[in-house]
């Protein structure tokens, strides 16, 4: 029987879906931190196997559509085009020189902003990337299934901008036209359909374009719904992202139904990041129980792992946080003993204290 | 005597299943039982393998069926099977054998009911019945996802307790429902333990696996129909963006209005708008003097349509044609396929404003310059110098 199938699918950036002599494929981070989470000290379930020797993780990539549009944009704008309108005085000129000027690479802009930009705005490319997605979902299914097995169990788990794609992917699969003339959809309920599915950063509504995100057919629901398409639906986010300050997905019909997470840890400045979502036991030990299997780690376990005092609010390059508001606690300390009319001895001593104080912050501060 | 046999034959399967499950996973063997071990590591055990209920012996037991596509027989066979096996005395295992019993029925039910609609004469021969069928089936609410074991949400009260494995679960919602299967509950300390005997969840997640087993193989030239369609749809845009006609940024801004959210197909009609492309115009008013020179083709508006497999279009544009020796020309360009298009356009060649006071010039743009950037300068180059080598006529 196939293994449960955790599909994971990125957000913006330079996503490469091939591992190069110059970057890793971006797999591979979220892989490496699943298995680092994956913990055999922690929990018996992994003392002789790992994540993913129990679960298939295929990664869903959709970054080359992106940079395939802006690589014909600039070669339509290219040196030829672009020299020749100059050269004719034509007033469109600028236009093509700053297409021919494109570098995917090169700039922030390039690299993360065109992505959302592209999706949101052009329809062209959006739909061309829905199918790209639904394509290598159906391409995965189809290689993972031997007759006289069932079908094999997926989950999803999206982030940032890939939480829109994603969403609009499975609606685009499960109610296309195509698939809906008099046929039995077999792609979605009650042939087939995700076990949960986990959207990090979730900008279904942010990015929110032909599918309204609370209606469509991304929804929870048993497998006897035709009009659901996942058992479990767990949306999570950071209390200071602030991708997701705005139109933060928040059902209001179906509200009970969607698992809601709120993070509130510190490891990075990039709170956004997939990794510092995975890195957090609220979010892995979800995604263990529902792919490995509902008693592969006990309750003692998942509250053992959550306890701050196993897994703090801050660490990593915060990791000294804590430390810090104690000696700004520790100053305004001495500043309330201090009486209102002090001597000299009591001031030079208040003022030796409050500047070895100072100090010690300033050490624990990078 | 053989009723005895048969239960020390289930027993020594069951401990022989907790057993290694211990060994293999640390685990206490209840939660191994329930949820890690899947059904297939039960083939470990050679009285798995050979357990009628499992999915191979199954589908060998109802392969005549299978193999003539009778589908309603083989559940309407297992349903009657199931309500003849031994039930529970345990009343919450009991009640979870009715209920999946209950399932089974309406299963065979909805089976006859979809074999006389899709196949009147009691034989699913085409493709089209076979659809038919299950569609009926699938609009009851049975398929290969309707036996898959799940995981039902733990309740808020219990932020560290892990989802309880059952069937026919409505797994977004924590409280318990009528018409689930729980195979665990919760103890004290949030702990799954057993719901229902040990026997019952081996026979109802054998049964069940057999189900899915069995929807899948019904299901699977559907399946493939239909993930070729997906794969075909793919390979159709990528001809489209890849080897249609280019289209600039505000080209694409303008042919998303032909996208049809709802259909995995590109659009079959594509605007052209203000897209400048290489040209070559060729001066065919003299027969002893064709000139051809360099333009720059500004199709102003046109539209193409693209062919079945979106390898091949055909359309028209009007166009502007501007060059740096004469004044810009208007006309009109026909693309007769991907690799071939053909122009004519008026120029006011000796400005006494009469457009059309002239024969027209030929020309054909080479939208095959931009494809390749780093080609195009020398292409450009290697033409010139034939073109400029070519004798005045």
């Amino acid at each position: 029987m196939p293994k449960h199938i955790l599909f994971v699918v990125h957000g913006v950036g330079v996503q490469p879906a091939q591992t190069t002599a110059a970057a890793p494929a971006w797999d591979a981070d979220v892989r490496a931190k699943l298995d680092q989470c994956a913990d055999p000290a922690r929990f018996a379930i992994f003392a002789q196997r790992k994540f993913s020797d129990f679960v298939d993780v295929v990664p869903i990539s959709y970054d080359k559509e992106f940079g395939e549009a802006l690589a014909r944009w600039k070669q339509l704008g290219g040196a030829a085009s672009a020299a020749h309108a100059k050269s004719l005085g034509l007033p469109g000129a600028p236009i093509l020189e700053a297409l021919a000027d494109i570098d995917p690479n090169d700039a922030f802009l390039w690299s993360h902003v065109a992505d959302a930009a592209l999706y949101y705005v052009l329809a062209v490319e959006r739909q061309n990337v829905r199918v790209s997605v639904c394509d290598q979902i159906v391409r995965a299914l189809k290689a993972r299934w031997q007759p006289g097995e069932p079908l094999p169990r997926a989950s999803i788990v999206a982030h940032s901008l890939g939480t829109a794609v994603i969403h609009d992917s499975l609606h685009l699969l499960a109610t296309n036209k195509q698939m809906s003339k008099e046929l039995p959809n077999q792609l979605a309920h009650p042939n087939w359909g995700f076990q949960t599915i986990f959207m990090l950063a979730n900008t279904s509504r942010v990015l929110q374009t032909d599918f309204n995100a609370y209606e469509s057919i991304v929804r929870p629901g048993p497998a006897n719904k035709l009009d659901k398409y996942c058992a479990r639906y767990v949306t999570v986010h950071h209390e200071v992202d602030p991708v997701t300050l705005v139109r933060r997905f928040e059902p209001k019909t179906w509200k009970s139904l969607c698992e809601s997470i709120t993070l509130s840890h510190y490891r990075d400045w990039n709170v956004h990041a997939f990794t510092h979502f995975l890195d957090n036991p609220q979010v892995y030990t979800q995604i263990f129980g529902t792919t490995i299997s509902s008693t592969a780690l006990t309750a003692k376990e998942v509250a053992t792992a959550v306890d701050e005092a196993n897994y703090p609010r801050f660490g990593g390059k915060f990791a000294n946080v804590p430390k810090a508001i104690a000696k700004k606690n520790e100053l305004f300390a001495l500043r309330d003993r201090m009486p209102s009319d002090p001597s000299v001895l009591d001031y030079f001593k208040a003022l030796k204290d409050g500047i070895r104080i100072l100090r010690e912050l300033r050490d624990l501060l990078p | 005597m053989r009723q005895l046999l048969h239960e020390l034959r289930a027993s020594l399967f069951l401990a022989a299943i907790l057993g290694f499950a211990t060994a293999a996973f640390g685990q206490t063997p209840l939660h191994s039982a329930y949820g890690t071990l899947d059904v297939d590591q039960w083939t470990e055990f050679d009285s798995v393998a050979n357990d009628a209920r499992f999915r191979k012996q199954v589908r060998a037991a109802f392969a005549a069926d299978i193999d003539a596509a009778r589908w309603s027989a083989v559940f309407s066979k297992l349903a009657a099977e199931f309500g003849n096996s031994a039930r529970s005395s345990d009343p919450v295992g009991s009640a979870a054998q009715a209920t999946f019993g209950a399932r089974l029925d309406e299963l065979a039910k909805a089976s006859e009911r979809a074999q006389a609609a899709a196949a009147p004469d009691g034989s699913i021969d085409t493709h089209e019945e076979l659809a038919r069928f299950f569609l009926s089936v699938n609009r009851a609410g049975f398929g290969a996802q309707t036996f898959v074991v799940a995981g039902k949400r733990a309740p808020l009260a219990r932020p560290n307790a892990q989802p309880r494995a059952g069937f026919f679960l409505d797994a977004a919602r924590a409280k318990e429902l009528p018409g689930e299967i729980l195979l665990t509950k919760y103890d004290a300390a949030d702990e799954q333990t057993p719901n229902v005997p040990l026997e019952v969840a081996v026979d109802l997640r054998l049964r069940a696996d057999a189900l899915a087993t069995l929807f899948a193989l019904a299901t699977a030239e559907l399946r493939d129909e239909q993930i070729g369609m997906v794969t075909d749809a793919k390979a159709h845009w990528d001809a489209y963006l890849d080897r249609g006609y280019s289209q600039y940024p505000w080209e694409e801004w303008l042919n998303g209005f032909e996208v049809d959210a709802d259909s995995l197909e590109p659009p079959r009609w594509q605007w052209i708008a203000l897209h400048p492309s290489a040209a070559i115009e060729l001066d065919v008013s003299g027969v002893d003097d064709l000139r051809i020179s360099e333009a720059l083709n500004l199709e102003l508006v046109g539209r193409i349509r693209y062919d079945s497999d979106f390898e091949d279009f055909h359309g028209a544009s009007l166009s502007l044609l501007v060059r740096d020796d004469i004044g810009p020309g208007l006309g009109a360009v026909v693309h007769l396929n991907r690799s071939f298009n053909l122009g004519v356009a008026w120029h006011d060649a000796d400005e006494d404003d009469d457009w059309f006071d002239e024969p027209p010039f030929v020309f054909c743009s080479l939208d095959l310059f931009r494809l390749v950037e780093s080609r195009s300068k020398n292409l450009r180059r290697r033409l010139r110098d034939p073109l400029d080598s070519l004798p005045s006529l």
